[in-house]
């Protein structure tokens, strides 16, 4: 528990746990300051189907910092919508931090993901979003007693993030610009009068 | 009041004792606090929405309009995924003002946290002293970017101004005045007898809870977590300095996770920002501050650009992520903003349990929130609600002027 790897072994040590269900790695290291000090970031992207088991592979390796859940629309004419998990590792040992970034892809005909609050409990908040901005089904998150981001009276079944068929429909949409410049105002005076 | 207990206790969304648009409900049996709920999402700005049609350089902009504290957080962080996307190499003498101009803005921002603590504890004067210490941070981040809030310092690849010789001179005599004041504002704030015995043991936070549910900046720290991006993962100029991460026991105290060692923590870290801030112009390097002065070149780059990045920043109240996705058009595809706030908010119902009533302002400030910063967008007219257009408020804010005058 207390070794510290590098992030090319953490990449090993999630890929021997979870085989196939990695689809794709890489590491990228950026260098900042005069000293270029080497700050690392993992990109992981997995099947929707292991997010839960990644989680439960990293926290086997050092108890993770969730920093948030993101997600978006990939756009009307793609099925998916395209969610990350942004953790960091090593969060409190100088210098050897590195984010890892778990990327999958959810089919918007069948929005499901599995819940990572029994793993870490802080993570319903953000979850709670992914549901109310992207319409997805968190399975296993027990359902909120209130909305939390929403105004309260907003319509079921539609979610602001989306840009397929459920997004806001313009018919909801304030047309403040549309309400044209007033025409009762006094012409502009000439500069030769 | 009649009747059994337990009560609900409605605070906000606007509140004389939370001047900040949240909804939180407390369930009370006498002066105690039982449970607590919060609703976050009552502004509906819509910032991330709108960055999806503008370009990188305008929403650089754009993101200091995010937070009215934090000037420099949100810019740095998207700054920073953009300048990973699109490879962009900052200058070493860009990193180090982003690293200056950073810490000034912690110091102003504990000092505004450390004013309106002060006020919810009922001490006013204390409040007044320490908006009005704020003030020379303030004056040096205006010799510094020209503005006092909303500073538009941070450019892709650098920042728009250097620091010139003569700016270090202003610079240093803001430093030395805090330094002359630090002592006093310590006394004042953690030997005063009202403050310890109405914030020690008062909003606790163990280290487990805070761990689990990911808590960021001094309300971690002062859990015990001994987490700090600039110290952990080095980025800007922070990987060149020696720096370790501010922990209440630096006060001689063990860590209790309350709301004294969260003031402990903040007090501090305006200490070590002074520090940090001597130490950059110090050893400030040669050369430009900007990777391309011409914008148009900075656009075509970002535009030719495509991918995904993360920029992150240690902002006064903790962790900034900012997760963006390009795909080589003008605006990019995805922009996720997760403000430090977002992350401290979750925390509330676990440290407001057990509280008792009059404690609920100091320990909501605790945690500096910043509502603002969790702005979601939802543009919706539900029929429930009346609407006015652009025409019409302008209308009414004339008549209200006319009828002020007569």
């Amino acid at each position: 528990m207390d070794e510290i790897y590098t992030p090319a072994e953490v990449v090993d040590k999630l890929k021997a746990s979870l085989g196939d269900s990695m689809l794709d790695s890489s590491i990228r290291v950026r260098a900042e300051g005069v000293k270029k000090r080497e700050n690392s970031n993992i990109w992981i992207t997995i099947q929707k189907e292991a997010i839960h088991q990644a989680v439960e592979e990293l926290m086997k390796i050092r108890y993770p910092h969730l920093s948030c859940i993101s997600g978006y629309d990939k756009g009307p004419n793609d099925p998916n919508l395209r969610v990350h998990y942004i953790f960091s590792l090593y969060g409190g040992i100088e210098n050897t931090e590195c984010m890892v970034i778990f990327s999958t892809d959810i089919p918007k005909a069948d929005p499901h993901i599995p819940t990572i609050t029994d793993l870490m409990e802080g993570a319903a908040f953000t979850e709670q979003e992914k549901r109310e901005y992207l319409g997805i089904v968190v399975d296993g998150l027990p359902p909120a007693k209130h909305k939390f981001f929403l105004p309260q009276d907003f319509p079921a079944n539609v979610y602001p993030l989306r840009k397929d068929e459920k997004k806001i429909p313009d018919s909801m949409i304030k047309n403040l610009w549309a309400c044209g410049r007033p025409d009762n105002r006094p012409p502009a005076p000439l500069e030769d009068e | 009041m009649a009747g059994n207990a337990p009560y609900i206790v409605p605070v906000g969304p606007i509140h004389p004792a939370l001047k900040e648009p949240v909804h939180i409900e407390l369930t009370v049996v006498g002066e105690e606090v039982i449970s607590a709920d919060f609703t976050p999402g009552q502004t509906h700005r819509g910032i991330e929405w709108m960055g999806l049609s503008r370009n990188p350089v305008q929403i650089v902009h754009l993101t200091d309009r995010i937070c009215g504290i934090c000037g420099v957080t949100h810019s740095l962080a998207f700054a920073r995924a953009v300048e990973q996307i699109a490879d962009i190499t900052v200058p070493e003498r860009g990193d180090y003002v982003r690293t200056i101009i950073a810490e000034f803005e912690r110091i102003q921002s504990h000092l505004l946290w450390a004013g309106v603590a002060a006020h919810e504890l009922g001490f006013d004067t204390l409040f007044y002293l320490a908006w009005r210490v704020r003030e020379e941070a303030m004056d040096a981040i205006e010799v510094i970017t020209g503005n006092r809030v909303n500073y538009d310092i941070i450019q892709i690849g650098g920042t728009r101004r250097d620091i010139t010789e003569d700016q270090y001179v202003k610079i240093r005599k803001c430093l030395n005045t805090y330094k002359d004041l630090f002592a006093k504002l310590k006394k004042l704030f953690l030997e005063d007898a009202v403050i310890k015995s109405r914030c020690v043991g008062t909003g606790l936070l163990s280290f487990e809870t805070a761990m689990a549910y990911s808590a960021v900046g001094p309300t971690s720290r002062a859990s015990g977590v001994t987490a700090d991006l600039r110290v952990d993962y080095p980025y800007c100029a922070y990987g060149d300095l020696d720096i370790k991460p501010v922990m209440p026991t630096i006060y001689g105290s063990d860590v209790n996770g309350d709301t004294y060692d969260r003031i402990v923590v903040r007090i501090f870290e305006i200490a070590q920002s002074i520090e940090i801030v001597e130490t950059c112009l110090d050893n400030m390097p040669p050369g430009p501050a900007l990777w391309e002065e011409k914008v148009a070149k900075i656009l075509s780059t970002c535009k030719k650009a495509s991918g995904e990045a993360v920029g992150r920043h240690e902002a006064p109240r903790g962790e900034a992520v900012h997760y963006v996705a390009m795909d080589g058009a003008e605006a990019p595809i995805a922009w996720k903003v997760k403000a430090s706030s977002y992350s401290n908010l979750h925390v509330w119902p676990i440290i407001l349990k057990g509280a008792q009533l009059a404690d609920i302002p100091v320990i909501v400030a605790s945690v500096d929130p910043c509502m603002s910063c969790t702005d979601r967008v939802a543009i919706t007219d539900n029929g429930s609600t009346k609407i006015f257009t652009k025409e019409q408020l302008a209308k009414m804010s004339y008549e209200k002027s006319r009828r002020m005058m007569q």
